[in-house]
């Protein structure tokens, strides 16, 4: 019983940790707490939805299209509103992203409709039977595309030129900028791939629930506890806060109460924060005067 | 007995000695220089006095108080004001209201200050008519409605100077005065500073890169290098000091011309 | 912050007067969503007090608000208290919670603050939909039409109820906020470090920054469970506290008639699209970008630039005038300074009384 609370925490942890390290991501490079991000996920799953029933497009390829689009989308949402914005506060580029974040909203309900719509997934998904553990096949897709994509990250950011070029970019951006850096495309790759991160977070959890503009909201406010916890800043401590968030709130509802799972999730975040205000993995910061 | 007395003062950041054992003793009424090549660890005291950093090892001593038992906020109540290298101004608000903010210690209790009542109302016609005074020393008058934002660096350092100033004093702990400055303006902020501590009695500790006005207003002199203590004395001492232009080596420059 | 000038809350003058006279010429509905805007203003007012004056984001002032309304119509409903008790009470109790979570935000901020504030509103949310014996369960909660000194009042009356309650509060948040109070919750959100050296303690100013937002939004809370006389928790959700945020930048962080004009907008946006919600959240977002990108100072700011254009107090030349002064006469000073003596140190620095 436990075990198999363990694997769909895991599973749903991987979601979280996939939308927190966009999250993270973006905040890092460019300083922005982002709203959007859950959004950026809800979007691939209509754009995928639509390919596929649409337009008969097969899923795989109605995959990719998604996550292109949601990382070109995320790309132009940099450009119009964040970009312009370069010197306001951290509060105002907090709420501007609120501002992306209603819009989405409304035109994911404007063009696809507020009523639910289920999500055909090729994948098979019923349960298997692992030493007397029932898992569900969905939650082991989540988490066996959680790894890969985690794996792929890594190597991205230790052994390619652009990834070198972020994480020096979220280092020192001066430093880089004189090092021949051009922090303008790096911002515009730091938007892009945490849109393609939510779009796959979006499109694994799709066929778990049923498609609407609201479905990435817990999603989102999970990922943004996974984040914190991780000190909002640390790409491991994303991962590694969302897989706890998710193992937490599910050994919490097997134990204690199912309802109150997300006050579980907040009153872990407050007791974490009032020993470490800037989270598990996170670096002090003292502002210099 | 000296007005402000820092002893073995050790700051760390993590494997980096940014103080190291200093000691330093500022007489009342002293205009004392705190100079050394950048990274020395000249901003790292004062922020120990004002206690934004909280020192390893050894003992700040101000008129008998030790500050290291103090709260940030309770510095400016024992009469030490300090000024910031880079401005730190609060920017939506005009040059009155910054100033204003500099009696802030002197106020009374949240509640009679919150539901305004007459000795609330008293204080800010007193800080009004304060800040005012001051404005008119430092030749702000005609600035004093405009948000300090939109002024040029170098009033808004001059703002900072009199933000300190409102709070009544005794020691004015001030970082780079003289940046963002001409040799003219220079020259008028060295009559300023001490003209304030001629009148007031104020005493000025300041952090300086311009090797002009150091030795010109400064009766003794600090020398940090790498967190230490290098040297100390009269400006002539210091400019004949071998440690010191050996610190300064490629600024031995603006040594001689000094 | 634009310098305070009095000639701004004129625009207040005519609102006023077509508040006071409007309920007797239309429909309860309307009375109704005047009354509603005077609950968001007051609303505007308390999360602009933490967040606009003293710059910590909020995205869970919805819970400040279940909480205000939950104790009052439990007051009323269980022990039978005079509705204007439970609205006391109200205020207190969020007042309290607030001070309380003010107390772990001390430490926070940017992006660890408002997760925390989102967090503390959903938990408010699902603590009262899994609390039957406050929130009713599924069958809600009724709260009886609120009645005054014996009086039930109707809903013209309760409006003008809340309409001085309203002014009273606006009142209140001016006179605390341009006080040495207010000055000192913006020279924190401006500068933390120059805040404490000024001798404003962190503690102290953020957490009743927390407590007096929670108190305004508990006040409001309590009207509103009178105004719509049936709670659920789910009314409490995550959008409101987006809404009561969007508000404030609209009409005008760090402003009171920014708050005003934040209730105004937000309550009427909405009804005038009616069903069309969808273009609501589209329109509500593209406003918020609108006033980032064009707008400082939101709403509020922008009347207040365009009165003073019409009045002619136009600060352009004076602005010209003070600012491109070349730094020329910085170290003069005036001839009576030039003889005095040297008082002693630290005392009556200026020949202005300490006391």
């Amino acid at each position: 019983m436990i075990a198999q609370q363990m694997v769909s925490g895991l599973a749903a942890g991987s979601l979280y940790a996939l939308t927190a390290l966009g999250l993270v991501l973006i905040f890092k490079n460019t300083d922005v707490v982002n709203f959007a991000q859950g959004d950026f996920g809800m979007v691939a799953a209509f754009v995928a939805l639509m390919a596929i029933s649409q337009f008969k497009v097969p899923f795989v390829l109605a995959t990719l299209v998604a996550i292109v689009t949601t990382a070109i989308l995320a790309v132009v949402v940099d450009r119009l509103t964040i970009r312009p914005m370069k010197n306001a506060s951290m509060l105002s580029l907090m709420i501007a992203t609120l501002g992306v974040y209603m819009i989405l909203h409304g035109v994911a309900g404007a063009i696809w409709g507020r009523d639910t719509k289920a999500f055909p997934s090729p994948l098979p998904s019923d349960p298997v039977s692992v030493n007397g553990v029932v898992i569900g096949q969905g939650h082991l897709w989540i988490l066996a595309f959680g790894f890969i994509i985690s794996a792929v990250l890594f190597v991205f950011f230790r052994y390619t030129t652009a990834g070198l070029a972020m994480r020096a970019t979220a280092e020192d951006r001066m430093a880089a900028r004189l090092m021949g850096v051009n922090v303008s495309r790096i911002f515009a790759l730091t938007w892009g791939v945490s849109g393609a991160l939510a779009a796959v977070a979006g499109i694994l959890l799709a066929p778990l629930v049923y498609l609407s503009p609201n479905m990435m909201s817990d999603v989102l406010v999970k990922a943004y506890a996974a984040a914190v916890l991780g000190g909002f800043g640390s790409l491991p401590g994303a991962i590694v806060g969302g897989l706890f968030i998710g193992v937490a709130e599910n050994l919490a509802g097997e134990f204690i109460s199912t309802e109150l799972r997300t006050t579980f999730a907040f009153v872990l975040i407050v007791v974490v924060l009032a020993v470490r205000p800037t989270g598990v993995f996170g670096r002090r910061i003292q502002a210099k005067v | 007995m000296p007005q402000l007395q820092a002893r073995d003062v050790t700051v760390r950041f993590g494997g980096l000695l940014a103080l190291d054992r200093v000691s330093l003793e500022v007489n009342q009424g002293e205009i004392v220089g705190l100079i050394g090549p950048n990274g020395a660890g000249k901003t790292t005291l004062f922020n120990c006095i004002s206690r934004y950093y909280h020192p390893d090892e050894g003992s700040l001593v101000f008129e008998g108080h030790q500050l290291l038992q103090r709260r940030p906020h309770d510095i400016i109540g024992l009469g030490i004001a300090r000024t910031f290298q880079n401005v730190e101004l609060f920017k939506t608000m005009t040059t009155l209201q910054n100033m204003m903010v500099g009696l802030h210690c002197r106020t009374g209790s949240v509640w009679t200050n919150m539901l305004s009542f007459p000795s609330a109302r008293r204080f800010e016609r007193e800080a009004y008519v304060k800040a005012c005074r001051v404005a008119e020393i430092l030749g702000l008058s005609r600035v004093l409605d405009q948000v300090v934002s939109n002024l040029p660096f170098g009033y808004q350092k001059i703002i900072e100077l009199g933000r300190a100033l409102v709070s009544d004093p005794k020691l004015i702990l001030l970082d780079e005065p003289a940046a963002g400055r001409n040799n003219q303006e220079t020259k008028e902020l060295a009559g300023l500073i001490r003209q304030i501590r001629n009148e007031f009695g104020i005493t000025m500790l300041l952090v300086e890169h311009d090797m002009t006005l150091v030795m010109n207003i400064c009766e003794r002199i600090y020398v940090l290098d790498f967190g230490r203590n290098i040297a100390h004395g009269a400006p002539a001492e210091i400019q004949s000091n071998p440690a010191v232009i050996e610190a300064y080596l490629g600024e031995k420059n603006a040594l001689a011309e000094a | 912050m634009t310098a305070f000038r009095l000639h701004h809350l004129l625009w207040l003058v005519p609102l006023l007067v077509v508040l006071v006279f409007l309920p007797s010429f239309t429909t309860t509905f309307i009375t109704y969503l005047l009354s509603l805007i005077c609950i968001y203003v007051i609303v505007a007012l308390g999360i602009n007090i933490l967040t606009g004056y003293t710059g910590q984001m909020s995205v869970g002032h919805a819970g400040f608000l279940a909480i205000g309304a939950y104790t009052s119509a439990r007051l009323i409903t269980d022990l039978g208290a005079p509705f204007w008790v439970g609205m006391l009470v109200a205020g207190l109790a969020s007042g309290i919670v607030g001070f309380l979570l003010g107390i772990p935000a001390l430490r926070l901020s940017g992006a660890y603050l408002s997760t925390a504030t989102l967090g503390f509103g959903l938990a408010v949310e699902q603590i009262l939909q899994n609390m039957d014996s406050v929130s009713g369960g599924r069958a809600g909660l009724s709260v009886p039409k609120p009645s005054l000194a014996g009086f039930v009042l109707d809903d013209r009356s309760y409006f003008y109820f809340v309409l001085a309650v309203t002014i009273v509060m606006s009142l209140l948040a001016l006179s605390i906020l341009r006080s040495s109070v207010g000055r000192a919750f913006i020279a924190l959100r401006d500068s933390e470090i120059a805040a404490q050296a000024m001798g404003i303690s962190l503690a102290r100013y953020k957490t009743l920054a927390f407590t007096m937002s929670a108190f305004y939004t508990g006040i409001a809370g309590a009207l509103f469970a009178s105004l719509v006389r049936f709670l659920a928790p789910e009314n409490f959700n995550m959008w409101l506290s987006i809404d009561f945020l969007t508000m404030i930048v609209i009409g005008g962080l760090a402003s009171v008639l920014g708050s005003v004009i934040g209730g105004i907008f937000m309550v009427t946006v909405p009804y005038v699209l009616g069903e069309l919600q969808d273009l609501s959240f589209i329109l509500m977002g593209a406003a918020l970008l609108v006033v980032l990108l064009f707008m400082p100072g939101g709403i509020s700011a922008f009347l207040s630039r365009l009165l003073d254009l019409v009045t002619g107090r136009t600060t352009a030349k004076d602005i010209e005038q003070h600012v491109a002064k070349p730094m020329g006469q910085l170290g003069r000073l005036p001839e009576q300074s030039q003889s005095a003596n040297a008082p002693a140190s630290g005392t009556d620095l200026l020949g202005v009384k300490e006391s």
